[in-house]
């Protein structure tokens, strides 16, 4: 070297202090990269890109953690507020059905020419062999029995006991109910007999009439119990046999007992002891 | 050949500190390895290499953050020259000196590139002291003992023209 050993490190100091002075004072004159730093850029990139790739999967893990761990309060609030939501919707889809029930049965009731008196059904044994429901209106509320109770659209059955605040309702499928009905286009009379699950049967029906599916059963208004015109059910079936002296017709009921839960109670007109 | 491996080796850590700030502050915060290892190589490394190496490594600083060329250079090499200054005079394996020591030349490094962009581009970065400058700070000095340890044991800047020992030797510790 040329220079004096002793000047050697303060010159080659200050050589590497003027060319960073150098840089930074060019460099703000002059705000276009210079060619060192594209160099520098273009040297580096490859290396960058090359860390950059497992980085960046290491950094999808952990933003997905990171995500997975803010999600997870989320979601459990998210999840409280589903089921709380559906409880109400559950409440409010009761309520909306319930309001639709209501309406028709006070449909049912408006188009009814008799008094009537709206009960809830709070009970039912539909495994015994009794077809029977529980309604919450009893003799306080001026029921007694026999009195007709029906829901949307037709009749149920007719209370068969009463007490203080419940009756007991015989429905028309049960085995041990008859009713007098009339074929509401042959008007031809006959008797419905209920048939627990199968339905009704519809007897003594002429086999010289002919009786169609479809066809609707109406009350007749004999026997004092149920007044005329009450819809019952439909025809399902009907068939003659040579053995016998009447057809066989099998009745599908308007109301499915299962899914009464009100029913209108049809009241005696005042005055009237029956 | 082993100098140009620690030049490749800082290029790699200041290419590492730029994903480490994206992966875990979002690009907020810099954890600036790239000055712990300037501070490192004043206590390890010969005046001119040590220089040519802070000089280059704070160029690199300067492409890969977009700041004025020469600016991280010209600090950096301000920071190696300090490091050089004060290796011979302090007992330098001590974690609160290493803490304080590397923490306050972050934080002066910050200073200063607030006053450059003040005095030269006349950017305000001023405010930037308390949610930047000074979280990096402090980050930088507690993790600095271990980097300075993890430096050491990898060996970075042996063989690359260390001078440290027999300086100190020769002058003492405090």
């Amino acid at each position: 070297m040329l220079l004096p050993k002793k000047y050697r490190l303060g010159i080659s100091i200050s050589v590497i202090i003027t060319m960073a002075l150098f840089i930074l004072l060019y460099n703000l004159r002059r705000p276009s990269p210079g060619f060192l730093r594209k160099m520098a850029l273009e040297m580096v990139s490859p290396l960058e890109t090359a860390i950059n790739l497992p980085l960046q999967g290491l950094a999808e893990v952990w933003n997905g953690y990171i995500f997975l761990v803010g999600r997870e309060a989320d979601n459990k609030r998210l999840r409280e507020r589903n089921s709380q939501l559906l409880g109400e919707l559950v409440k409010y889809r009761e309520g909306y059905n319930e309001a639709l029930r209501l309406q028709k049965i006070v449909k049912l009731r408006d188009s009814l020419p008799y008094s009537t008196l709206a009960a809830r059904v709070v009970g039912r044994n539909p495994s015994s062999i009794f077809k029977m429901i529980l309604i919450n209106r009893g003799e306080s509320d001026g029921l007694r029995v026999g009195l007709p109770v029906m829901a949307v659209p037709g009749l149920v059955g007719r209370i068969l006991e009463t007490s203080w605040h419940v009756s007991r309702v015989l429905l028309i499928i049960d085995e041990n109910s008859n009713i007098d009905v009339l074929l509401q286009e042959s008007r031809a009379q006959g008797m419905l007999q209920g048939a627990s699950a199968s339905g009704c049967n519809l007897k003594y029906v002429s086999k010289t009439i002919d009786v169609k599916a479809g066809e609707v059963i109406v009350s007749s208004g004999l026997g004092g119990i149920f007044p005329k015109g009450l819809p019952l059910g439909v025809v399902r079936s009907a068939s003659k046999k040579e053995a016998d002296l009447f057809q066989r017709i099998t009745v599908a009921p308007f109301v499915d007992p299962a899914g009464i839960e009100e029913v209108l109670v049809l009241l005696p007109a005042p005055g009237d002891s029956k | 050949m082993r100098y140009l491996s620690l030049l490749f080796f800082g290029t790699i850590v200041i290419c590492l500190q730029t994903m480490i700030a994206n992966l875990l502050f979002s690009g907020k915060l810099v954890v600036e390895l790239s000055l712990l290892m300037v501070l490192s190589a004043g206590f390890h490394l010969t005046w001119v290499k040590g220089g040519i190496f802070c000089f280059i490594t704070g160029f690199l600083l300067d492409c890969f953050m977009g700041s004025v060329s020469g600016l991280f250079a010209l600090i950096y090499l301000a920071f190696f020259l300090l490091a050089k200054f004060v290796s011979p005079r302090v007992y330098a394996e001590k974690i609160p000196f290493i803490m304080i020591f590397v923490g306050l030349c972050s934080l002066v490094e910050g200073l200063l590139v607030i006053v450059f962009y003040r005095l030269a581009l006349d950017l305000d970065k001023f405010p930037h002291v308390g949610d930047v400058f000074l979280p990096q700070a402090i980050i930088v000095g507690l993790l600095a003992p271990a980097f300075f340890s993890l430096f050491r044991s990898l060996k970075v800047f042996s063989h690359a023209g260390t001078t440290r020992s027999a300086e100190r030797s020769a002058i003492g510790r405090i």
